[in-house]
């Protein structure tokens, strides 16, 4: 049985933000399947061990402040420079109300 | 390549020209103009380069000019040129990071990186090609064109800083930053005949630095020899307000330590689980060997060890830097910059979105993106994501214990020599399997090191050989390379790398 179905593979995709094609939908349920085979090689590697605590950063950071200084930012154009649509000195953006949550 | 005065100028080291400028016996500008032209004449073959800011380099070369004509007491890479990866940003210069959803993006703001480069009186020479996002280990996932290696036109410079370690190997610049994720520094530098180096995680900055898997992250150095490389690593190192990840701690003393080329009595640690594999070709193997048996004969005592949970790195990775990818790529929403799709009034800003990221991103981060959000999915979390993290700690473990017995650990930097274009391009774990023996260093976040241990007598490509060291101890795996460099030097009558020695 395969790790991943076609249809999850679909539902990922919508989840990613990525309206893709039915061809590389295919190709990516193939190569995901065959990559999640590959790293599933983890679960062996924890099995005897179900206390190990997770690392998500290796080094002993915690809470770095600095000092509260007002700092200029980007002025309004630098930021808008770059932008794909301008209007009204703002970032001009497609409709977000009526669609699909 | 030509014998003449321009000739010579690109073969010298960034210490030779430093000091060279520095004595006025060149010019920054005249040194410029020499890689430019070496740019001009040669990277239609090995395509480093995204950009090239011919303009910008000459006015910062002639800014370093005046200065020095003025007075004005110059560092110690001051009129050098470097070549700038092109993931970190640079004001006002294009900066795409190897993908089309930033082709033409011009940012606002520099990376510390960048400013660090800029206050030590470097000239930046262009921007380097990668992997789209740095993901990838042979530049073939550049979304503009792959890269060369410089020994053989029809091989993978390695990736994803391949366009850094090709300038560097081609003669297009004495030096390039790059960054490392899971090898991305030290596999291209094995590639091309290099030294490259990924600094401590956190000893340089991130800042501007456009993010892949940002707990694995490194900026770090490419050179032709470990003392070029300890000036880079230097002069871009160190604490950053702005990055929360930095360390406040100093740089470690590598410059000193790639002019100390003295290991006797330092403990050399092998570790078993990264060596004789099936994936190792026996030409990498026959030189690592040679090169343990020459650090023996240096003075160092070698001991194997045993890293079991190393076994499973590079599992660990390819869950951990895809789901963390699959987070930071989230930015690119077409909405403040870069690329937009198919917004024609009627669609609506998640449908454009979609769009946008379909077309901009390539095969290879779509499956990471893909990847990462299937391992962070309630369901299957704690089965991947989960235990990728105890992997980690595991890995982290397997170093600490090593560490409390020998100074330095040693493997082959990557399994193989550079391979064909082409060949593992559409295979995703063939290609990862190239990050094999350099991903533990990044989950632990070490120091590690790959300095060319001689050529493959199966193809004549470079061979390197990989020094890790605890974290904040960097100094040890520059020490190290010096010294194999200078036995090496010695025992080839010259450096591995050789203007008559490449293909272009």
């Amino acid at each position: 049985m395969p790790a991943i179905t076609r249809e999850e593979v679909a539902h990922l995709a919508r989840l990613s933000r990525l309206a893709l094609p039915p061809d590389e939908l295919d190709t990516l349920a193939t190569q995901l399947d065959e990559i999640l085979a590959a790293v599933a090689k983890v679960q062996e590697a924890t099995e005897g061990n179900p206390d190990v605590p997770a690392t998500s950063h290796v080094m002993p950071l915690t809470n770095v402040y600095r000092p509260d200084e007002a700092h200029p930012g980007l002025d309004r154009d630098a930021a808008l420079a770059e932008a794909p649509a301008v209007e009204d000195d703002r970032f001009r953006v497609p409709r977000i109300l009526g669609e699909e949550a | 390549m030509s014998t003449s005065t321009a000739g010579t100028l690109i073969e010298l080291t960034a210490a030779e020209l430093a000091a060279a400028i520095r004595s006025g016996e060149t010019s920054s500008e005249e040194v410029t103009r020499a890689y430019l032209d070496r740019i001009t004449q040669v990277d239609d073959a090995v395509g480093a380069f995204l950009h090239v800011d011919a303009e910008g380099a000459l006015a910062q070369a002639r800014g370093v000019d005046e200065r020095r004509a003025s007075g004005t007491e110059l560092g110690p890479l001051a009129g050098v040129p470097v070549a700038h990866k092109d993931v970190f940003t640079t004001a006002g210069v294009p900066t795409t990071a190897g993908s089309r959803i930033l082709e033409g993006w011009r940012p606002p703001y520099d990376a510390t990186v960048t400013q660090r480069l800029r206050a030590a009186d470097m000239v930046l020479l262009g921007k380097t090609n990668m992997d789209e996002f740095a993901m990838g280990s042979s530049t073939e996932n550049s979304a503009f064109k792959p890269a060369h290696n410089p020994w053989n036109l029809d091989r993978v410079p390695g990736g994803s800083s391949g366009g850094s370690s090709a300038a560097v190997a081609a003669f297009e610049a004495p030096l390039a930053t790059g960054t490392d994720t899971g090898g991305s520094i030290r596999e291209p530098a094995a590639m091309c005949g290099l030294v490259g180096a990924k600094p401590t995680y956190g000893g340089s900055s991130r800042y501007g630095l456009i993010a892949f898997a940002s707990s694995l992250d490194t900026p770090g150095p490419f050179a032709r020899t470990v003392h070029d490389a300890a000036l880079l690593h230097e002069a871009f190192s160190g604490h950053d307000p702005r990055d929360a990840t930095s360390l406040d701690a100093p740089v470690p003393p590598v410059v000193a330590a790639s002019q100390q080329p003295d290991i006797a009595g330092m403990r050399v640690g092998l570790v078993r689980q990264l060596q004789n594999g099936s994936g190792y070709s026996s030409g990498v193997t026959q030189r690592f060997t040679e090169t343990v048996e020459l650090l023996e004969s240096l003075g160092a005592k070698v001991v194997e060890v045993s890293c079991p949970s190393f076994e499973a790195a590079l599992a660990a990775y390819y869950l951990i830097a895809p789901s963390e990818c699959s987070s930071n790529l989230a930015r690119f929403d077409a909405m403040r910059y870069g690329l937009r799709v198919g917004d024609d009034g009627t669609r609506s800003a998640e449908e454009v979105m979609s769009m946008t990221r379909a077309q901009g991103f390539g095969p290879e981060v779509k499956r990471r993106i893909m990847l990462g959000t299937y391992a962070l999915s309630s369901g299957y979390y704690d089965a991947y994501y989960g235990s990728a993290q105890q992997v980690r700690t595991l890995v982290r473990r397997d170093f600490d214990a090593a560490f409390e017995n020998v100074d330095v650990l040693v493997s082959p930097t990557v399994p193989t020599t550079a391979f064909p274009l082409g060949e593992r391009s559409e295979d995703p774990m063939a290609m990862y399997l190239a990050d094999l023996c350099t991903i533990p260093a990044n989950l632990a976040g070490n120091a590690a090191l790959s300095v060319p241990c001689g050529l493959s007598p199966e193809d004549n490509l470079p061979v390197g050989i990989q020094v890790m060291a605890p974290p904040l101890a960097d100094e040890r795996t520059y020490r190290v390379g010096a010294a194999l460099e200078a036995a090496f030097t010695e025992q080839w009558s010259g450096p591995l790398l050789r203007a008559d020695r490449i293909a272009v």
